[in-house]
């Protein structure tokens, strides 16, 4: 998987967030707020591919937290990407 | 030549001579005639131009979509806008082209239209929908942008309301017309909100829908209302970035499909939002909505 091209992190009233706009028709405007560690993760995978192992792994190096919960949290992660429609797979 | 002024920015529509003839068609804009600003660089030059030919190379989006009823496309290029409209009125293609230098910073740019040429009578809706697309596309580098909204003015100051066609905004602002003390529409339709110091600011503008308003006047703008049917009337002031959810698609969506428009649009937003409150407003079409969106923004300290 990877992060869909066209979409990138502005900031707005101070947080980070992920802009997406819907068809010309239809108003789909969905505005996903992005806490510190996800602006990292974002940036790190930039528009290469992925994997959930690979996002854990970056926790790992990165956090302070064990291999179970990094994939833990690499599996949420990814699901809330999903569910933004944020991601290419 | 006509010269208009819009939120205090200047541009220039080039009709090829025909004033007289397109005059009657274009009353909306009578009240932001200008004269030719003298050293002050037009935002943009609106040419008409019979035959428009441009680059050959493949588009890299093609976005379709409605204008009333006809079918509009926005194509864009590496270097340009491309919008077509179809009438369903004439059978004819119209065609807005918009070069761009890569950035906003837009001042004199040269656009062209086959609008206005030979002896056509284009319908008046495919002129305002050119004229707003080139006028916010030119004022982004501004900070100005028009709002697809309704606008009252009151107490010196301006209120906008939003909300998406059909969700009643027109019967809200004729609500606060019939009920509240002293108010006046400015706009039913377009109006410019414009950072100015560090102050937003609402314009009048020769776009106001159904409804023929077109004033040329300016007030601080006191708050934005997103209008919701709903049976009962309740008011919230949702956090920044709901209250940026909440104005962004009331801006041209046409200029949300390039980063750096999108990009322009998002940091006016974001300075309007940190000087402007943004209010959501579950509301029935009754006096008792319109009382309660005035009395919040009016609140007496």
């Amino acid at each position: 998987m990877r992060i869909k091209r066209g979409y990138k992190i502005r900031s707005i009233a101070g947080e980070s967030v992920i802009v997406s706009v819907g068809t010309l028709n239809v108003n789909l405007t969905k505005v996903i707020s992005l806490n510190p560690t996800s602006v990292w993760l974002w940036d790190q995978l930039g528009d290469g591919e992925f994997t959930e192992k690979r996002v854990a792994e970056l926790l790992v190096e990165n956090y302070d937290v064990d291999p179970d919960t990094a994939l833990a949290d690499s599996r949420v992660w990814i699901g809330s990407l999903r569910k933004a429609g944020l991601l290419d797979e | 030549m006509f010269y208009f002024r819009v939120a205090g920015l200047p541009f220039r529509v080039d009709t090829a001579d025909r004033e007289r003839e397109l005059a009657g068609l274009m009353t909306n804009y009578g009240p932001f005639a200008d004269k030719q600003p003298a050293g002050e660089i037009s935002l943009f030059t609106l040419a008409t131009c019979a035959d428009i030919t441009f680059t050959e190379a493949e588009p890299y989006g093609v976005y379709p979509y409605d204008v009333a009823d006809d079918k509009a496309v926005l194509y864009i290029y590496s270097d340009r806008y491309i919008l077509t409209i179809n009438s369903s009125c004439d059978g004819r293609e119209y065609l807005l082209d918009c070069p761009f230098k890569g950035d906003v910073e837009f001042e004199n740019c040269q656009f062209r239209t086959n609008l206005l040429s030979d002896r056509t009578f284009p319908p008046r809706h495919i002129i305002d929908h050119f004229l707003v697309f080139a006028f916010s596309l030119a004022a982004l580098g501004h900070g100005a942008l028009v709002i697809h909204s309704s606008a009252i003015v009151n107490d010196g100051r301006t209120v906008l309301f939003l909300g998406e066609s059909g969700t009643g905004k027109s019967t809200h602002t004729r609500l606060w017309l019939e009920n509240i003390p002293d108010s006046r529409l400015l706009n039913d339709d377009g109006p410019v909100v414009r950072i100015v110091d560090g102050r937003a600011r609402a314009y009048g503008s020769p776009w106001s829908g159904k409804t023929p308003c077109y004033r040329n006047e300016v007030y601080p703008l006191a708050a934005f209302i997103r209008l919701k049917q709903a049976p009962f009337n309740k008011i919230e002031k949702p956090g920044a970035l709901a209250a940026f959810g909440a104005l962004l698609p009331s801006c041209l969506p046409t200029l949300q499909k390039r980063e750096s428009e999108l990009d322009a649009m998002c940091a006016t937003l974001s300075a309007i939002l940190s000087a402007v409150p943004v209010y959501t407003l579950d509301c029935l079409p009754n006096a008792d909505a319109a009382r309660l969106s005035h009395d919040s923004v009016f609140a007496r300290v």
